[in-house]
Parts: C-alpha cells; structure tokens; sequence
C-alpha cells in the first residue's frame, strides 16, 4: 500500500510539468500584448516598453518559463499585473467559496445519484429503472446554467424559499452560507449526479448477479448489509472515478454557475483575468486547478486499494 | 394383548419423528420471456435429522431450483413458488417475511455451492466474511465471532486458522476456498445443510478431501444434509436415502442400497447404465439416454421422461403418472402397476455383489 502512495505520487511529476508548460505557452500564443494593455489606449510606445521589461516579457520564452516555475515550486506564482496582489494570494482568497461550491455539488451528486443507482439496478428493466435513466438522460443534456436560472425563477423568484443570489461566508451566519448555496450546488451537482447514478446502475446490475451476493444472501445478512456492504464495495470503482473525472468538470462548470448566481468565487476571477490578460493570474489559476484535480486523482486512485485488494499487490 | 398397541406406539413414534425438512406440493414457476413455465411441478420429501438425503438429477432436472426454493434464494424477478409447503423445524418458510427468512437463513439452514472460486466476495477478508455471519446469528462481540470464526477454520482443516482469516479470498485455491464455504455455512452450527455440487467444480484429488470434510463436519455436527448433485458415484458416498428428479418432478426416492441394486424408474436405471463402474449392460460399454431432457415449459404430456423411456408404451403419454409406492422405494413409473405389455424391470446386479465403495473409484460422467 505504501508502495501504492509512492508510485502515485511520483506519477504527479511529470503531470504537472506538462500542465504549467502548456498553459505557459498557451498564455504566450494568445494574440494581444499584455504590456500594451496594461499601459491603456493612451500609452507610448516608451511607456509600454518598460512595462514589458518590468515584467521580464523581454527575455525569451525558455528562461522566461524556467524562472517562473523555479518560483512556482516554492509557491511564488508572481503578481497580478493590474492588483499588484500576490497570485497566490488572489486564489487564496476565492479559492475556498469555489471549492465549497464543488464539494457541495458532489455531495448533491452523491445524495442524489447513489439512491436512483441503487434503486434503478434493484429494479433492472422496470419502469422504475427507466423513469431514472430518463431522469439522468435529462439532466446530462441540460446545461448548469440553464438549470441555474430555472432554480432562481421558480425557488427564489416565485416561492422565495432561497436567495437567489450571493453568497455568505459559513463563520459570518451558518444557516446563510447553506441556503445561499442550495442552488448553486444543485445546478453544479445534477450533472454528477446523472453520471453516477448511470455508473453505480451499470456496476451494481452485474455485481448483484455475482456468487457472492447469493452467498451473502445464504448467510441470512440484513438487506441492508447485503446491500451496502457486500454489492456497493464491489460495485464501486466506476462510479467513484466517474465522480472524480466529475470535479474536474464541476471546477470548470462553476466558472458560469457563480456567474448565474453572482458568486465571487474562482470562477468569478477567471473570467476576470482572462479579460484584462492577466497572465500570472491566468497560469496560477490553471495550475492551482490542476494541483486540485490531481489529489483528487489520487484519492480516486488509492480508493482503489481500498476497495479492491487485489490492487495492493501489483 | 395389553402389549400389542404399546409397540404400535413405538413405531408410530420412531417413523413420526419430526423431519428438519418437510417439502410438500413444491410448484415453482419462472418468466421466460413473455411466458411462464412451471421447472417444478409436485416436489415433495421429507429429511429426518441427522439423515443425508442425495437429490440427483441432470442439469435442468430442477435439483438447484429446488434447493434455492428451500433456501428462499429463487430470482427474485423471474421466479415465483405457486404452490406447496418448505417446513422447517416446524415452521413453514413460505409463509415467512423476507425479514423472518433472513434470520433463519445461516443459522438454522446454511448452503455451499457450486462455485468456490466466485462465492466468496473479494473486497473482503475471509475472516469477516464469516464473523459477520456469526454476528449477524448469534449477536456476540466482536472479538467473540472472531474467536468462532477461527476456531471454525480450523475445524475445516485450514492450517494457521489465525493468520489466513485475514486473507482475502484470491490467495486461496479453490479447494481451500470451499473449505472456507463450508466453515461459514457450519459457523452457526445449522440443523440443516444444503450442498449444491459442493466437490464439482474441484480437482478430483481434491474432491475426495472435501467430500471427507463435509461428510466428518455432518457427523461431527450431526446435522441433516440436503446433498445436490448430478454424481451418482458421490451419491453413494455420501447420502442415506436419495431422490431422483427428472424435469422438474420427482421421479423416484430409494434408499441407497435400493436405488443402486434395483431402480424403480427407468430414468434411474438409465443414469446408472450411463455411469463408468457399474458393470451394467455389456462390459466396456457405457450406455447413454437417448435424446435431450426437455425444457422448462415444454415437458412432455403423460410421463416427462416416456420419449426417452426404453420402457414406454401407450399408457405413458396421456397423462401425468402419480409418484406410486413400491415396497420401500417410490416411483412415478407405471411399470410397477398391471402393465401386461411391458417387460419388468430386472435388478440390475445381484443384491450382494454391489457395494457402493466401488463406486467411489469409477469416475462418473454427466449422463446425456
């Protein structure tokens, strides 16, 4: 198992090598001079020059890029060309309201979607099953933000149950921070949800006709062991990786759902960003996101040692 | 005089002892597609405590299906009982709720199957699996079941008890894991065991070991055996009495002796002509039964087995034959009526020449 950790571990190396190469060079393709957008319409060409080599947009690219993630490493991602505010700093601040919004989805994903799995595979075939895979088809063509703006008109505009938009801080007011993220998180989390449920059906209907569901059924076990102990442990490697490729998804998705809802969050600072070409933001954003979607890799990954033993040996 | 109804008593009392199993009238049907067939049609018999009956039959007979009805393990969508009564210890399983069935299950009646290497679930050490059936019955502490469970493992011949309960099924071979199959369905010392074609899916040098077990764990339990198989030659081995099946209906129930010297239904006689070792017919020949058993849904009128019947006349395929006794044996045959048109069935070897050990050295095949 330790073994496991450290193979895994070592797999993030050249993963994240390739991300800050690409998304460097990405941000050096896109078309528009930063220096001459920040220094505005009515600057000289004197003036942009020194912005440019203020910001060491002189030099060539390869040093530029070895000198940038020589301080990434020790997690100085640079500073904003317009706030001046440290990267890192920036993300820090939007950092938690986006990841409370993902992990809330997922959370939607897992109340909704592990019950409909569950129930579609114990009724395989019936009219139950179907109703949930329309349900799941449905949600799976619907976009967040769509779903987003029909959970304002109706809840918040219509019945007035939730906030429509904004977003509490948990230490400011506890119940606020929950009810302003309801429906944000359901809008993020239907996706998910369909995808698992689909997932947790397809593994469980073959698990539930395996031999040993019928001995743990000899035994005399409660339904409920049966059930969530014996068929889901089995059952569960596809829908846990689909979750995890979902986060990915739901860290991309909340970049228009906090727009919908008016949610200062990371996505929020993208957009902001990518705007005003803002490079170090742009490129911390994109690595911080995907130091994010690789420990939750990884916690996929060694779920599977816990789940399946046989994966401990090799 | 006075002493003639007192032994009257006894007797009635001797044959009156309450059976651990009871089947009656069993009917079960299951959804082909658009239609439904009936696979089991009048099962009945009946299993005395600490008695071994053998219920042998070809692959489709309705042997497992029945010993899934019994165990209430029967699909539960595609599956239905129509008819009848499973009375165990007294109480009558049909009418239980699945909530009543779950306790009895691996507690009073416990079952091995077929396949060692896929009835053990994987996601989990060999161990829990059995403590929580400890648990579940008999509601100790944890490290109470633990205690049972390894002493259980022992009894099945597994060698450090301690340290292998806490492997996963994968490190085991497939005898092994059928030991471990057999310690969790003995853990709550059940009065009933059901074994579906434990030895089938095994080695043969492995099959004789756990046949050994099973047949030691019995006695040491002293515990009733429903004994499943296709294998006449384990059949032997292993059981007291035997009943037959053949399309989903009991054709005969022999003790063992009987059934081997003098089968009382042609179906019976042809499987054991169809068995290497048993010096039926011309040596060196083994005989098979012609045809195909029949399908679930599309059983012959009159007797099941009168087109593959050397024996079958015109009576044999107007209506259903009733399972008659003759002697000590029972038989759904018409052959043991006044039939003047058809030869008798002839004991197939001299009562004393056969001693069922022999059997035990013949490798038998799935007849066909």
């Amino acid at each position: 198992m330790t073994r496991l950790v450290g193979k895994r571990l070592l797999a993030v190396v050249p993963v994240m090598l390739i991300v800050s190469l690409l998304s460097f060079a990405l941000v050096a393709l896109v078309p528009g001079d930063a220096a001459a957008t920040l220094g505005g319409p009515s600057a000289t060409v004197e003036q942009i020059a020194a912005i440019r080599a203020n910001l060491g947009l002189d030099e060539p690219i390869v040093t530029r890029y070895l000198g940038w993630l020589g301080h990434a490493v020790t997690g100085d991602l640079g500073r904003s060309l317009f706030s001046d505010q440290p990267v890192l700093g920036a993300i820090g601040e939007r950092l938690p309201v986006t990841l409370t919004l993902a992990v809330g989805a997922l959370v939607v994903a897992v109340v909704l979607g592990l019950p409909a799995g569950l129930f579609a595979a114990l009724n395989r075939g019936r009219w139950q099953d179907r109703t949930i895979s329309a349900g799941a088809a449905g949600s799976l063509s619907v976009p967040n933000y769509f779903v987003g703006m029909v959970l304002i008109i109706v809840v918040s505009v219509s019945f007035g149950w939730l906030p429509a938009t904004g977003y509490t801080a948990f230490a400011a007011d506890p119940a606020e921070w929950f009810r302003h993220l309801v429906l944000p998180c359901i809008a993020l989390g239907l996706v998910p949800a369909a995808v698992l449920a689909r997932q947790l059906r397809g593994a469980l209907v073959g698990v539930l006709a395996q031999d040993y569901m019928r001995t743990a059924e000899a035994k005399g076990l409660r339904g409920d062991q049966v059930l969530l102990k014996h068929a889901l442990k089995n059952a569960a490697i596809a829908p846990i990786t689909a979750v995890g490729t979902q986060f990915a998804l739901v860290l991309g998705g909340s970049v228009v759902v906090e727009q919908v809802f008016g949610i200062s969050g990371l996505g929020a600072l993208v957009i902001t960003a990518v705007q005003q070409r803002d490079i170090p933001l742009i490129q911390g954003i994109v690595i911080v996101a995907a130091v994010l979607v690789q420990v939750v890799n990884i916690a996929v990954d060694l779920s599977y040692g816990w789940l399946n033993p046989r994966v401990r040996v090799a | 005089m006075t002493a003639s109804p007192t032994t009257h008593d006894a007797v009635s009392d001797a044959t009156t002892v309450r059976p651990v199993l009871e089947v009656r009238g069993l009917f079960v049907e299951i959804d082909t597609g658009d239609q439904r067939a009936a696979v089991l049609s009048d099962v009945g018999f009946s299993i005395a405590p600490g008695e071994t009956l053998g219920l042998v039959g070809e692959s489709g007979s309705g042997k497992t299906m029945t010993a899934k009805a019994i165990m209430g393990l029967l699909p539960r969508l595609t599956a239905r009982v129509t008819g009848g009564e499973i009375v165990l210890d007294g109480v009558d399983l049909l009418g239980l709720s699945t909530k009543q069935l779950r306790e009895i299950r691996g507690d009073t009646v416990a079952m091995i199957f077929q396949e060692p290497m896929t009835s053990l679930n994987p996601a989990f050490t060999v161990g829990d699996q059995i403590a929580e059936t400890v648990r579940r019955h008999r509601g100790v502490s944890k490290k109470a079941a633990w205690a049972r469970t390894v002493e259980v493992l022992s009894d099945v011949g597994i060698a450090a008890a301690e340290r292998r309960s806490r492997s996963y099924p994968h490190e085991f071979s497939g005898g092994m894991r059928q030991r471990v199959m057999i310690a969790m369905a003995l853990c709550c010392e059940p009065a009933l065991l059901i074994a579906d074609e434990p030895t089938t899916a095994l080695d043969v040098t492995v099959q004789a070991q756990v046949l050994d077990l099973i047949r030691h764990m019995r006695e040491a339990l002293g515990m009733a055996m429903l004994f499943v198989t296709h294998d006449l030659g384990v059949i032997a081995d292993v059981s007291d009495r035997v009943v037959v099946m053949y399309a989903g209906q009991v054709v005969e129930q022999s003790g063992v002796l009987d059934l081997f010297r003098r089968p009382a239904h042609p179906y019976t006689e042809a499987l054991l002509n169809s068995m290497p070792g048993v010096e039926a017919g011309p040596r060196g020949t083994l005989l098979s039964i012609p045809g195909q058993p029949p399908a679930a849904g599309d059983f012959p009128v009159g007797c099941r087995f009168h087109q593959r019947c050397g024996y079958a006349a015109e009576e044999c395929t107007t209506a259903g034959i009733p399972l008659t006794v003759v002697g000590a044996q029972e038989t759904r045959c018409l052959l043991h009526t006044d039939l003047p048109s058809r030869p008798p069935l002839v004991d197939l070897v001299p009562e004393d020449e056969i001693v069922p050990e022999v059997l035990l050295d013949a490798e038998p095949r799935e007849p066909r």
